[in-house]
């Protein structure tokens, strides 16, 4: 163990450039996954504050926005016998007159439960109650400079600000709230439509049995716990998918790394690996040897990569304007990282390790 | 009378598919025991019959016995090195990243040695050829003949009966040379090791009991020591 340590050390500038090589590929899967994690739960505890039990979402959407449930649908969710209350939500992002960064636009029916998870302490004023007044979260109000009693312009139409609130997700400080109707008006959406519809249960624990019921009798719409909205968000599997694109890229990157200094390591120590042989290590302890060193090497890359994927995500994250999102680093993204590293340095070690344990004793010794 | 430490019949050994012969029928047996030296010009096959006495290579024709084991193809020579054979290479050829006793404890990994059994018997063997206190340097640390009698002690890791020495002195000034060489002769006679090393060197030849000479391939003269 300490003579592999030894090994590598003895080019410090190559081990440390392909231990840098993987850092890149396992801070990129840490980086963009403790985002892409902090998008999804801050998507569900969205959903969680306001107290629902369940959401409904359209089928074949990839966003929610696209979805328009029909006012007779909406009627229908609340005739089934466990449901308490319901409440319409709908959100899109919209830009300011003037043209700042987007914000999020949000739908509310002040007469519905699911308002008042913007009424808490740190809430001034108060919720809205008619078409024309319009409830500002922090971000935005700070970033504006508006207060209580102002105006404000959007959907070419006049605002009151009536309330400034505060809530658990960031990107949704950095919105508004409008009145359900205003907002149907503004996105030309039919009377009594939504695109989401959050539904509170008069027996929680039967949860499961609920969902299911109104999933068969609604084929069209994806019944979710409200603790799992983010999957209802199938474009966020795309941006998945697109994150291990490209931390795979980066992965083969840090795996040619090792490949390379591992090839150049053998090919210097070639009387060595024969004078190993010549005191009977046999070809399979050569192997192990130069697969050790290679899986050091990366091991170092992938503790390496989680301080490159934490910097490079709050790096990222002062970029997103108003501070909308919060990385969330999970264990299970420090644990894939770490499975990303053994794998990137098993694959890069591998060729360099069988060449060596392939090497002819007498012909190693003979090697200048 | 025991077995001979080493026995060819009509050893050959050619490379490139016969292009190039380094042994053209070599024939020889060295007793347990004995010490050996082989010269002769370069060229002359005295590596390759090195090699294969160490079976680190086998031979393309005839055969070649180490120690009642045939160095074959068929046979497990990385356990036969491990057991029987102890080398000393010209440049010593001590892992740079090790400290003398890991150098020392090399041959007993190939053996699955315990870590702690490992450690105690390099520490004893470094106390015999005069370098415990070096035991934890770093070989690039230690001077040329430092470094050969470090290489000694690992030749004698996992008490083997037969020391291949390829120029071991060749590669040392003649004093730290002669020194070596009372090193090796004296464990030698407490061992009761059979010694076989290629030299160029007459005075390191003089010091062994038979002296074999090869040209081309073949043995052009083999002559016990007058005593």
């Amino acid at each position: 163990m300490r003579v592999v340590f030894r090994n590598l050390f003895r080019r410090r500038v190559r081990t440390a450039l392909s231990i840098l090589g993987v850092a890149i590929g396992v801070g990129s899967i840490v980086a963009f996954s403790s985002m892409g994690e902090g998008f999804k739960r801050s998507i569900n505890e969205y959903a969680l504050q306001t107290g629902a039990d369940l959401v409904v979402v359209e089928h074949n959407v990839a966003d929610p926005a696209f979805g328009r449930i029909p006012a007779e649908v909406v009627e229908s969710l609340r005739r089934h016998p466990n449901i308490r209350a319901l409440g319409s939500s709908c959100a899109m992002p919209a830009t300011l007159e003037g043209g700042t960064a987007p914000l999020l636009v949000i739908g509310r029916d002040p007469a519905e439960p699911i308002i008042r998870a913007y009424r808490n302490p740190a809430m001034r004023g108060r919720l809205l109650e008619a078409h024309h007044e319009l409830m500002m979260g922090e971000i935005l109000a700070a970033e504006l400079g508006k207060k209580v009693g102002d105006d404000m312009r959007l959907f070419q139409q006049s605002f009151k600000i009536v309330g400034i609130y505060r809530t658990g997700v960031r990107w949704e400080n950095g919105g508004v709230i409008i009145h359900m109707e205003a907002f149907r008006k503004a996105m030309k959406m039919a009377p009594g439509s939504t695109m989401g519809v959050f539904l509170f249960l008069k027996d929680p624990d039967r949860l499961k049995e609920t969902a299911f019921e109104l999933a068969m009798q609604h084929p069209q719409l994806r019944i979710l716990p409200a603790a799992f909205l983010s999957s209802g968000f199938e474009q966020i599997a795309y941006v998945d998918a697109f994150i291990w694109v490209i931390s795979l890229a980066a992965l083969i990157v840090g795996a040619i790394g090792i490949l390379n200094t591992m090839l150049m390591s053998v090919s210097e120590r070639v009387r060595e690996i024969g004078t190993l042989r010549a005191f009977g290590w046999t070809g399979a302890m050569v192997l192990r040897m130069i697969l050790a060193e290679g899986l050091m090497t990366s091991l170092l890359g992938g503790l390496a990569g989680f301080g490159v994927g934490v910097a490079g995500a709050e790096a990222l994250m002062r970029l997103v304007p108003q501070g909308a999102l919060a990385a969330a680093y999970v264990p299970q993204i420090f644990v894939t990282g770490m499975a990303a590293s053994i794998g990137v340095g098993f694959l890069g070690a591998l060729y360099p390790a069988w060449r060596a344990s392939r090497l002819a004793p007498a012909e190693a010794l003979r090697y200048e | 009378m025991s077995e001979p430490a080493i026995r060819a019949v009509n050893l050959r050994k050619e490379y490139d598919g016969g292009k190039v012969v380094a042994l053209a029928g070599v024939s020889l047996e060295v007793a347990d025991g004995e010490t050996v030296a082989i010269m002769g010009p370069s060229g002359s096959g005295k590596t390759t019959l090195l090699n294969l006495a160490g079976a680190l290579d086998v031979p393309t024709g005839g055969e070649m016995w180490v120690r009642g084991r045939r160095v074959a193809p068929d046979t497990n020579l990385d356990r036969l090195r491990a057991r029987e054979i102890g080398f000393i290479f010209q440049l010593h050829n001590l892992l740079p990243t090790m400290t003398s006793a890991e150098n020392v404890e090399i041959p007993m990994m190939a053996l699955g040695t315990p870590r702690r059994e490992r450690r105690r018997r390099a520490e004893e063997l470094l106390e015999r050829v005069g370098m415990s206190a070096r035991a934890d340097f770093e070989s690039p640390k230690l001077s040329g003949g430092e470094r050969q009698r470090v290489a000694i002690a690992r030749a004698l890791a996992n008490c083997p009966r037969l020391i291949l020495g390829d120029e071991p002195t060749g590669s040392l000034d003649s004093r730290t040379g002669t020194e070596v060489m009372d090193l090796l002769l004296s464990l030698k006679r407490q061992e009761g090791l059979t010694i076989v090393i290629v030299t160029h060197n007459p005075e390191v030849a003089d010091r062994m009991d038979r002296k074999i000479e090869l040209r081309d391939g073949k043995i052009a003269l083999d002559r016990e020591r007058k005593i």
